[in-house]
């Protein structure tokens, strides 16, 4: 909106002032509706390995048994061997092994958000979502890849000036108990963002507090409530008040009603929509849950252990998917229609853990058409319109670029 | 088309169970009336703290006591009252004839002993057989249950399983004693999609290979239209609505049943199609006065619903409804003030 080129604008300004290189901040021409773009972005967790103790603990018990017999000896074999487990690791040979093991929570994922959309995110749970989402608004710092938000690279800015771009990208957490303060009553916790980035103050914030309790269907005497005392639902829309208060343009859903009874799911949705209607809001919603991705979302992403294996508008992912890992999670979901019992694909097996995902395509442990070459190569993308891209050496037709659709 | 009375496996009349705590009595089941036939799946479906759990554990005389206690009601299988059986009784009867899984199999497996001990143990406390000969059966049913290479992970821990295969681990050990009866709460709510698909369609499989009844207690209307043959809708601690799966999800009649049905996204509504039940779920130390659900329903009838708990009435054989708009007190004040009241139709019924 028009606060954010100016806030680019500003951003140009301060640069030239400070004598800065321009291209310190990498922006990027983007097409005119695109809000956000994901350029292969990763974000891997170090997971660090302990030292193996099995030797150390043989060592010790054989130095205690000796301890009991040479009083002074023992002594000194037990220092010997302390010593020796905190220094051995840093000593060459025995430092060759690797103290961290990498999680390939996000490994490699674009996405194109366009403004005023509903974007699905959806997978098994551990196959990276969240990660993605906050990685996306640099709630984590990536390990490496781009997020161009209105064609600024959002992680190549400093701490002040994302302070700055915050105010436009805003996350509701699943768990709204656990992601609101329970010491802060709900007009605390509204008026905390107008606090940190300067908007209103005094009387001003207090009326907008009220204002936006009343956009989220909250009464104004909630307003000195604290969380324990609103339900489930109130919680979930006092954290939607709270990520709506600066009035930003992109919003991560992250799991919003996954944790809500069936009846006050549907009213939440019904508000976020309404939400989007009259603000002009891009979400970017995640969702373990098809059914309502399905009448929820314009596009949608299938993830699968860290990289997307097929995207596209609602109806290509729903109506014609063609990796066999959609197929299968679409199938899996039971439909609330007794008469349309579906003929389902079961998967075998679990999901892999992310430490050390399979070699080749990352789905070949489950999937039902794995043939030699999925065990050595990643699949390249294949296009099958100028949205749907999935992600599969054994599927039929497609293209190899986006391009061949554009004319 | 009423089932002949042997075709009964279980028959649940007015049972009330209240839970005694700091904060007061919590009203958890005030009138359950159940029957479960033969070899058939039962939904018990209803939205947190509407009882169902609850209903489950009264069944098998194991709620917690102190706080809870059943308060009255009879629970008759075969014939006999489970609520006047001794302990001793009792304890033949639970995990052999009537077995239960649950939610979270986690903490329903003992950390410390391996899955193997866990379901040989529930074995040679029914059955008359040596360690050796329960181990064996161990592993038989633990294939059977679809664990791959079942006589390695017969040692093993819950611990060494994935949530999808604990899940199993709990089937196996409840359909260790061949029970006529499994009591199912939410066996697929923590797991995923993929997982649950596996899991519902190995319930399936071994009710019918069992030839046993089975209770299903979820709040996932999707689950049940997917395994139920008859359905049972609890709010608040009352069965409001209990009929043939086909003709509640096509014809509902209580209004909280087409609230519930109106929240969930079907297979081709569209983003407007979902309807919101307003108001939320009650607190069960102070519930709503007579029919718990009067103050969110569209329908209520002034000066009827507070006061006059309706009772269930039955519709058409096998199809009984808890509301107001069905009793003959109802139909008279809709006569007495002419106003008709009709329960509207789903948004987008799905075409039959």
């Amino acid at each position: 909106m028009g606060s954010t080129e100016s806030f680019i604008e500003k951003l140009a300004i301060k640069q030239e002032q400070k004598g800065l290189l321009a291209d310190r901040i990498r922006t990027k021409e983007m097409q005119e509706d695109v809000i956000l773009e994901v350029v292969n972005l990763r974000k891997f967790f170090d997971i660090p390995i302990p030292f193996e103790t099995t030797w150390f603990m043989i060592a010790f018990v054989g130095a205690i048994v000796l301890f009991a017999f040479y009083q002074l000896y023992g002594l000194i074999l037990i220092g010997a061997i302390i010593v020796l487990y905190f220094v051995l690791p840093y000593v060459p040979p025995f430092n060759k092994r690797p103290k961290v093991a990498h999680l390939k929570a996000v490994d490699g994922i674009d996405i194109q958000i366009r403004k005023g959309k509903i974007v699905g995110l959806v997978g098994e749970s551990g196959c990276g979502k969240s990660t993605a989402a906050k990685t996306i608004i640099r709630l984590h710092e990536p390990t490496s890849g781009a997020v161009y938000f209105k064609g600024i690279d959002i992680n190549r800015l400093t701490s002040e000036e994302m302070h700055e771009i915050r105010r436009h990208l805003q996350i509701v957490f699943q768990d709204p108990y656990a992601s609101l303060n329970p010491r802060a009553t709900a007009h605390d916790i509204i008026i905390e963002p107008f606090d940190i980035h300067g908007v209103a103050s005094g009387d001003e914030a207090s009326y907008r507090v009220l204002t936006l309790l009343k956009d989220v269907g909250l009464a104004p005497h909630h307003a000195y409530r604290y969380p324990h005392e609103f339900s489930g639902g109130q919680r979930q829309r006092l954290g939607i008040a709270r990520a709506l208060a600066l009035e930003p343009d992109f919003i991560v859903m992250d799991e919003p009603v996954s944790n809500l009874d069936v009846s006050v799911r549907a009213a939440i949705i019904q508000l976020i929509l309404e939400l989007q209607r009259k603000m002009g809001l891009t979400y970017l919603f995640i969702a373990h849950d098809l059914s309502l991705v399905k009448i929820l979302c314009d596009e949608v992403n299938v993830m699968y252990l860290g990289k997307i294996m097929e995207a596209g508008t609602s109806d290509e992912i729903f109506e014609s998917m063609m990796h066999p890992y959609t197929k299968a999670l679409i199938s899996a979901v039971p439909i609330a229609d007794p008469t349309k019992r579906s003929k389902k694909i079961f998967l075998t097996g679990d999901i892999p853990t992310p430490i050390n995902p399979p070699p080749g395509c990352k789905f070949q442990t489950r999937c039902p058409l794995v043939s030699d070459i999925c065990r050595v190569e990643e699949p390249t993308a294949r296009w099958y319109s100028e949205t749907h891209v999935a992600y599969c050496h054994n599927i039929e037709g497609g293209e190899a670029s986006p391009d061949f659709y554009k004319q | 088309m009423s089932r002949p009375p042997e075709d009964i496996l279980l028959e649940i009349n007015g049972l009330k169970t209240y839970f005694f705590t700091e904060e007061g009595v919590v009203k958890a089941i005030e009138s359950v009336d159940l029957v479960v036939y033969k070899s058939e799946t039962l939904g018990l479906v209803g939205e947190s703290g509407s009882g169902k759990s609850v209903t489950a554990l009264s069944i098998l005389g194991i709620v917690p006591d102190p706080p809870g206690k059943i308060l009255d009601g009879e629970v008759i299988f075969h014939g006999q009252d489970l609520r006047n059986l001794s302990d001793a009784d009792m304890r033949k009867i639970r995990g052999n004839q009537i077995a239960m899984i649950f939610q979270d199999p986690m903490t329903s497996l003992n950390p410390v002993f391996t899955v193997g001990d866990q379901i040989s143990e529930a074995i040679m406390l029914h059955q008359k057989v040596t360690k050796k000969e329960a181990r064996e059966k161990s592993v038989k049913i633990m294939s059977l249950v679809g664990i791959p290479s079942a006589d390695e992970r017969v040692d093993n821990y819950p611990f060494e399983f994935s949530g999808g295969m604990r899940q199993r681990v709990m089937i196996a050990m409840a359909l260790s004693c061949n029970p006529e009866l499994l009591i199912a709460d939410e066996p697929s709510t923590s797991l995923d999609v993929t997982i649950q698909a596996q899991i519902l369609e190995l319930l399936k499989a071994t009710s019918e290979e069992f030839d046993m009844s089975i209770i299903l207690i979820t709040h996932d209307m999707g689950v049940i239209a997917e395994m139920c043959d008859r359905v049972a809708v609890m709010y608040a601690g009352y069965i409001c609505e209990i009929g043939d799966i086909m003709v509640i999800f096509k014809s509902p009649y209580h209004p909280y049943t087409r609230g519930l049905l109106g929240a969930i996204p079907r297979p081709d509504a569209e983003r407007e199609d979902l309807t919101i039940i307003r108001g939320s779920i009650p607190n069960l130390i102070n519930p709503p006065s007579a029919c718990r659900f009067h103050p969110r329903c569209d329908y209520m009838m002034q000066g009827l619903c507070e006061h006059h708990l309706p009772d269930l009435v039955e519709i058409e054989p096998e199809h009984m409804v808890r509301c107001h708009l069905y009793t003959d007190e109802g139909k008279a004040w809709m006569q007495e003030r002419g106003e008709k009241k009709v329960i509207g139709q789903l948004p987008k019924a799905i075409t039959i």
